[in-house]
């Protein structure tokens, strides 16, 4: 009786992902292209004062048909480093060289932001993620670090749009949801969401946004959420049910959406496959 | 059958990570309430590394040591306190009225060592040194049982302190209950890159939280004492859940895992303690 506990418990903690259908295939968008010309990637390391003591990785994108003369657009990534993996789930970087060398999106600097970690004084310990606190907290912090932090940086180094239209977030999971919240908070400086099996549930009070939609005067964002049928269900939530309460809501309030669900679970895989739709209409003119 | 899955999930929950998204219902023991002890007319607890309880006595004006079979020693004499705390040594530093004392491991006496520090909560490092909340002048403290001492943060008013079981963060429980801070600890003991990292569950309407009393489990769970009852984070600061009040309306003041196997929960209710079982042990 206590092994088959033992062994129900392990199955159910780390087999969850075998129940999706989950058998998403990338498209050619989706793979390197000899013949298209292939972006830049500088990597560097941020400090924050708006997060105090984190630091984080992050990787910006500069795609072989930027000039510096015409402005272009910025998208930035949460949890960037998968996002930038060319061997990952959505390949993101690969995407875009596609894509913007067929005109299907404008030329569009990438920021891939990592979340920030506080580093331990002593090196042998680890230090504390602040992932769940930047990414899933409905607040303004977020989208100020990276109005003071991460857009002057970027707008220093490179001629980029600063109208809300020419700047995009994305993120998975509750990177999905910091994407939404940040846009929320500021639609003045971000007018384009893409989120993937976001964690629209209360890890946080998430779970806030269905009603504060309905009953918010309908802000200038475009949102493209994505989830699974197979997503999570834990005791901060059901992922299904919260993303098509949101695409219910943001249907109720008229907002420029679309909600695509597949039959995944809490993985990126179904998102990379549909990223360069995804890509296509949220840039679409 | 429950200590066998306990040590399963422990295993599961500190080795591989997955400290993150356990429901109330793994933490708690399924039909275990909390249960009121005949111990009363108590002002603060804390626990000792061994997982041995001590106890201020407000009546007695003394600190006893509950063993393991529910009997009680004296361990110091004519030390009222509000805040206790235990160092690896097993001395014990006492704030009493507007001082700090400290008690030597098997010394019945504690001697005051800082004069004129009015601290509503403890909390110790191996290294030896105590933290110190200080609401009233919105301070945190670190002091020595010399008695030198240090003041590492001057705009908080905090009133309930634990360190995570590596010793990188302090966690602060704000006196409004609006959050835990944490911070980094720094090699010197000096706090560090303050956020508002936790965010306790609030009453719905009325009157507003507080955080009186906060504890760690060896997962790094965040156990914070509120009014609306004793409410488990995640090491990330996510919730995981809500214990209800013990002594409803009435809710724990100060709370810490004792015991042999440090897996009981004790509350400091009023001036009477409850014990509740609890699947994971603590720090």
């Amino acid at each position: 009786m206590k092994r088959f506990l033992s062994c129900a418990c392990f199955l159910a903690l780390f087999c969850n992902f075998l129940i999706a259908a989950d058998d998403y295939v990338l498209g050619i968008d989706s793979q390197p292209n000899p013949s298209t010309p292939k972006g830049k990637i500088e990597k560097s390391e941020w400090k924050s004062n708006i997060f105090p003591g984190t630091v984080r990785e992050m990787l910006i994108y500069v795609p072989a048909q930027y000039d510096g003369k015409t402005p272009a657009a910025v998208m930035i990534f949460q949890d960037g480093s998968s996002y930038a993996n060319e061997k990952g789930q959505f390949r993101a970087t690969v995407v875009f060289d596609n894509l913007i060398h067929k005109k299907e999106m404008p030329v569009t600097i990438g920021v891939f932001l990592n979340p920030g970690t506080v580093p331990a004084s002593n090196a042998k310990e680890k230090g504390r993620s602040n992932r769940s606190f930047e990414y899933d907290t409905p607040s303004d912090q977020y989208a100020t670090f990276l109005e003071k932090e991460i857009l002057p940086e970027i707008e220093k180094k490179y001629n980029v749009r600063k109208d809300p239209a020419g700047r995009a977030l994305c993120g998975i999971s509750s990177g999905g949801i910091c994407a939404f919240t940040a846009a929320w908070e500021r639609p003045d400086l971000f007018g384009k969401v893409l989120s993937h099996v976001g964690s629209f549930t209360n890890i946080r009070g998430g779970d806030v946004y269905p009603g504060m939609i309905r009953k918010t005067e309908k802000k200038p964002i475009r949102i493209f959420l994505q989830d699974g049928s197979n997503d999570l269900d834990n005791l901060h939530g059901h992922w299904p049910l919260a993303n098509r309460s949101m695409a219910a809501s943001l249907k109720f309030a008229k907002y420029d959406f679309v909600y695509v669900e597949g039959d995944g679970g809490h993985n990126g895989k179904h998102g990379g496959v549909i990223l360069p739709e995804s890509l296509r209409w949220l840039w679409r003119e | 059958m429950n200590r066998f899955l306990a040590c399963f999930l422990l295993l599961v929950s500190t080795t591989m990570g997955y400290s993150q998204d356990i429901p109330l219902s793994q933490i708690l023991v399924p039909s275990e309430n909390w249960k009121k002890t005949t111990l009363s007319n108590l002002s603060a607890l804390a626990s000792d590394s061994q997982g041995a309880l001590f106890l201020a006595n407000s009546k007695t004006k003394s600190i006893s040591k509950l063993d393991s079979n529910g009997k009680t020693t004296d361990v110091v004499m004519d030390a009222p306190a509000k805040a206790l705390a235990l160092d690896s040594l097993g001395g014990i530093y006492l704030a009493s009225g507007s001082n700090i004392l400290y008690a030597a491991s098997g010394n019945a006496k504690a001697s005051m060592i800082i004069e004129g520090l009015d601290c509503i909560a403890l909390c110790t490092l191996n290294q030896g040194k105590c933290y110190g909340a200080a609401p009233t002048e919105k301070a945190i403290y670190l002091f020595d049982k010399s008695g030198a001492k240090k003041k590492v943060n001057t705009e908080d008013a905090v009133i309930s302190l634990a360190v995570s079981n590596d010793e990188t963060t302090l966690f602060a429980g704000s006196a409004d209950g609006r959050s835990v801070f944490t911070f980094r600890i720094e090699q010197n003991g000096d706090i560090t890159a303050k956020d508002r990292y936790v965010a306790p569950r609030k009453p719905l309407a009325g009157v507003t939280g507080s955080v009186p009393g906060m504890t760690l489990d060896k997962a790094n769970r965040i156990y914070a004492a509120t009014s609306l009852g004793v409410q488990v984070f995640d090491p990330t600061g996510r919730l995981c859940g809500v214990l209800l009040q013990p002594d409803f309306p009435s809710f724990a003041s100060s709370i810490a895992f004792a015991g042999s196997d440090k897996s009981t929960l004790y509350a400091l209710v009023g001036q009477n303690l409850y014990t509740r079982k609890i699947l994971f042990p603590g720090k």
